[in-house]
């Protein structure tokens, strides 16, 4: 069945819009047309898996919480440049 | 060569004052920044009391991101508490001519960044990646994903196993506009049209920094897995979760 094999093209286009896809960027349309590529071609499935991967690991990894006492500074910043004058 | 120019724009308009103003960068917002200080309304006492309790209650609720933003921007704990204090100052001056209803959040993260560029980064020198706008870079990741050796999916579950700060350590050698991109993407969840609104590039641009930032992560937290050997190179370098070189 060549009709399922994917094309060249079809990767082509599939890795074009990996981050666009991942970062829910595209049209419903080319999400579909994506869907359907990947359930067809392992090794950009595996580029997708990969990059979602990276993805995941900064949003869970690179968040940082501020120090307690900045609320505090910047509150003092805001009020001796702020409204008082 | 978006970094540079960039940077060169912003640059050419600092002026002596600290310069809040790189107008290309910052379109509607960049000349609000630059006049508010002198041009408050003093005498509105009553406004100006339900301005300083809005901007409490809502701007400093994104005091967190915007910490760690300024962390992944100036990699340092210090300089990323100075660096909220001077961006928060800047918001607070220019509150009341921020339109309710509109993007609170991207709207600081924007003030965020233009007091990052402005006073900051020229004084934090880092090798620059170069941004290559010209250059497609999903041609860049085509290559990469269907030239490389190995399997993806081994990769990938590689990568979920190192330790947590392999990620903050990788994502801190990338040079500022990627991080920052790749940053407000990920952690911050922004679209690609406020994260152009935020640094000021055109979409395209955003897309680009993403992609090189994010396969730039990948290679750098590949290469970690390598090291400590989560990803295996040669059938016999079986072993070895446990050895945790650096």
């Amino acid at each position: 069945m060549t009709g399922s094999t994917p094309s060249h093209g079809d990767c082509q286009q599939a890795l074009e819009q990996l981050h666009a896809f991942l970062d829910h960027e595209l049209a419903d349309a080319d999400t579909d047309e994506i869907r359907e590529h990947l359930s067809l071609c392992e090794q950009c499935l595996d580029a997708y898996d990969l990059t979602q991967t990276i993805k995941d690991l900064v949003r869970t990894k690179c968040g940082s919480a501020a120090p307690a006492e900045l609320r505090v500074k910047v509150l003092s910043v805001i009020r001796t440049t702020g409204g008082a004058g | 060569m978006g970094i540079l120019a960039s940077t060169a724009v912003t640059e050419e308009r600092q002026t002596a004052t600290g310069g809040s103003s790189p107008a290309l960068l910052w379109a509607a917002m960049a000349t609000d920044l630059n006049d508010t200080t002198s041009e408050r309304h003093p005498d509105d006492h009553g406004d100006r009391a339900e301005l300083d309790a809005r901007f409490e209650a809502e701007a400093l609720g994104f005091l967190d991101q915007l910490y760690g933003a300024a962390l992944r921007m100036t990699r340092n704990p210090a300089d990323a508490e100075d660096l909220v204090q001077e961006a928060y100052s800047k918001a607070y001056a220019a509150f009341h001519q921020f339109k309710p209803g509109t993007n609170l959040k991207a709207w600081l993260y924007r003030i965020l960044t233009n007091t990052y560029i402005n006073s900051y980064r020229r004084k934090q020198r880092e090798p620059k990646l170069s941004d290559g706008e010209d250059v497609q870079d999903w041609q860049l990741a085509r290559a990469a994903s269907h030239t490389s050796s190995g399997l993806p999916s081994a990769e990938a579950l590689a990568l979920d196993r190192l330790p947590d700060g392999a990620v903050v350590d990788a994502l801190q050698q990338l040079g500022s506009d990627f991080r920052l991109a790749v940053y407000l993407a990920d952690v911050e969840g922004f679209s690609y049209k406020e994260i152009a609104e935020i640094m000021g590039t055109p979409i395209g641009t955003v897309m680009s920094r993403l992609n090189r930032g994010r396969s730039r992560l990948r290679d750098l937290l590949a290469d970690h897995a390598r090291e400590i050997g989560l990803v295996r190179d040669h059938a016999d370098n079986a072993s070895s979760v446990k050895e945790s070189a650096r």
